[in-house]
């Protein structure tokens, strides 16, 4: 009998063992996959389509954790978006001209959307969102929130719908909750542990006017160095910047 | 043939004038779409009742703060816009905005002139009736 008990031993504790190290292992891809994002650089194809016409317009936009953002347009014309310190600067390079003005509101809804995957709720927490209701179609799960008492005059609900820990859908309402926006993201890639959408279309209505945005995410990178023209983006001195207070 | 070649001269000379007007046109063409869209996109971020309720509850600062405020545009509107365009979109929905605002404040103020005359004759009447 104990030749029986030290035979399993010598059987069980090795795989024991094994089985441990591949947690371990496991858990270090994990923590490798979880890195945190100081930066992203992200390229993207946009095309924004009422029913009269359509527009795409390409480039990649550069984010860091500090909330530093700049977009770069290569297609149709070469532009520059850069969000810094609540103020926007709408510049143009090749004929050193532009705009600069302050910031009312988030950057521009198809990166916003795009780094509010970065956060389980959408940020919606951070925004002094409250979850009121939620149900399950399918296998999808919708979460409506309601803005904080504060805003509740400003603000109308925001409904998101996430299928595991994927964001799929996301609709914000008026203050008669009927819906004035919304998203489907849609071939999510995992990324550093978050999963970011490949593919996302904005719906919009603004008057009897329905605007349809498609966004497509082409390359994702994380964590790399910026070009030198946005990492030392400065204004030329002799540029010519309207600025408005 | 002195004919045809006057005719000649003045179909190149046409040609000429169309060619350089024509990319003027189209510039201006797309600062017309620009003012437009920037007016519309004005319209329907401006807040009317608000500025309505300023010029009514806080009367002529509301209305002075309706002069002094000038709201910008969401940047999404002016991505991948040619310069021509971002400069007359800001200025059109700047313009519409302030209109807007400015408008709404007056009549605000109007409102709660109105509300203290009536006010005022009500109160005289009450006291004469008295």
């Amino acid at each position: 009998m104990i030749k029986n008990i030290q035979g399993r031993i010598v059987i069980i504790l090795p795989l024991f063992l094994f089985i441990n190290a591949v947690i371990l292992l496991c858990s270090d891809i994990e923590l490798l996959y979880s890195q945190e994002v100081e930066s992203l650089t992200v390229q993207f194809r946009r095309t924004v389509a009422t029913e009269f016409d359509s527009e795409v317009a390409e480039g990649q936009f550069y984010y860091k954790s500090s909330g530093y953002l700049f977009v770069e347009i290569t297609n149709p014309v070469s532009q520059y978006l850069v969000f810094d310190n609540k103020k926007v600067l709408i510049y143009f390079p090749e004929t050193q001209e532009g705009v600069e003005y302050p910031l009312s509101s988030n950057t521009i809804p198809f990166v916003d959307s795009f780094l509010g995957h970065m956060k389980n709720d959408f940020g919606l927490s951070d925004l002094g969102f409250e979850i009121v209701s939620h149900n399950k179609k399918q296998d999808t799960l919708f979460t409506t929130w309601s803005p904080a008492t504060t805003n509740k005059k400003n603000l109308g609900r925001l409904v998101l719908g996430t299928l595991g820990e994927k964001i799929v859908y996301a609709e914000s309402q008026d203050k008669k909750e009927r819906p004035i926006k919304i998203v489907y993201f849609s071939s999510h890639k995992l990324v550093t542990g978050y999963y970011f959408p490949m593919e996302a279309k904005i719906l919009m209505r603004n008057g009897n006017q329905t605007k349809t945005e498609t966004i497509s995410y082409l390359e994702i990178s994380h964590n790399l160095d910026f070009p030198d023209h946005v990492n030392s983006f400065v204004v030329p001195p002799d540029a010519n910047i309207k600025v408005i207070e | 043939m002195h004919l045809v070649g006057r005719l000649k001269t003045c179909i190149a000379s046409l040609m000429a004038v169309i060619l350089f007007l024509y990319p003027v046109m189209i510039q201006a063409q797309d600062a017309q779409q620009a003012r437009i869209a920037g007016m519309e996109a004005a319209e329907g971020d401006t807040n009317g009742t608000l500025w309505f309720g300023a010029g009514c509850l806080v009367g002529i600062i509301g209305v002075g703060a309706a002069y002094l405020y000038e709201p910008n545009p969401p940047a999404a509107d002016l991505v991948g816009k040619s310069q021509d365009y971002v400069a007359s979109y800001t200025d059109a929905y700047a313009d519409e905005a302030q209109t807007i605002q400015q408008k709404n404040a007056w009549y605000g103020l109007a409102a709660n002139c109105v509300f203290w005359v009536v006010y005022y004759v009500a109160a005289y009447d009450a006291t004469i009736g008295y």
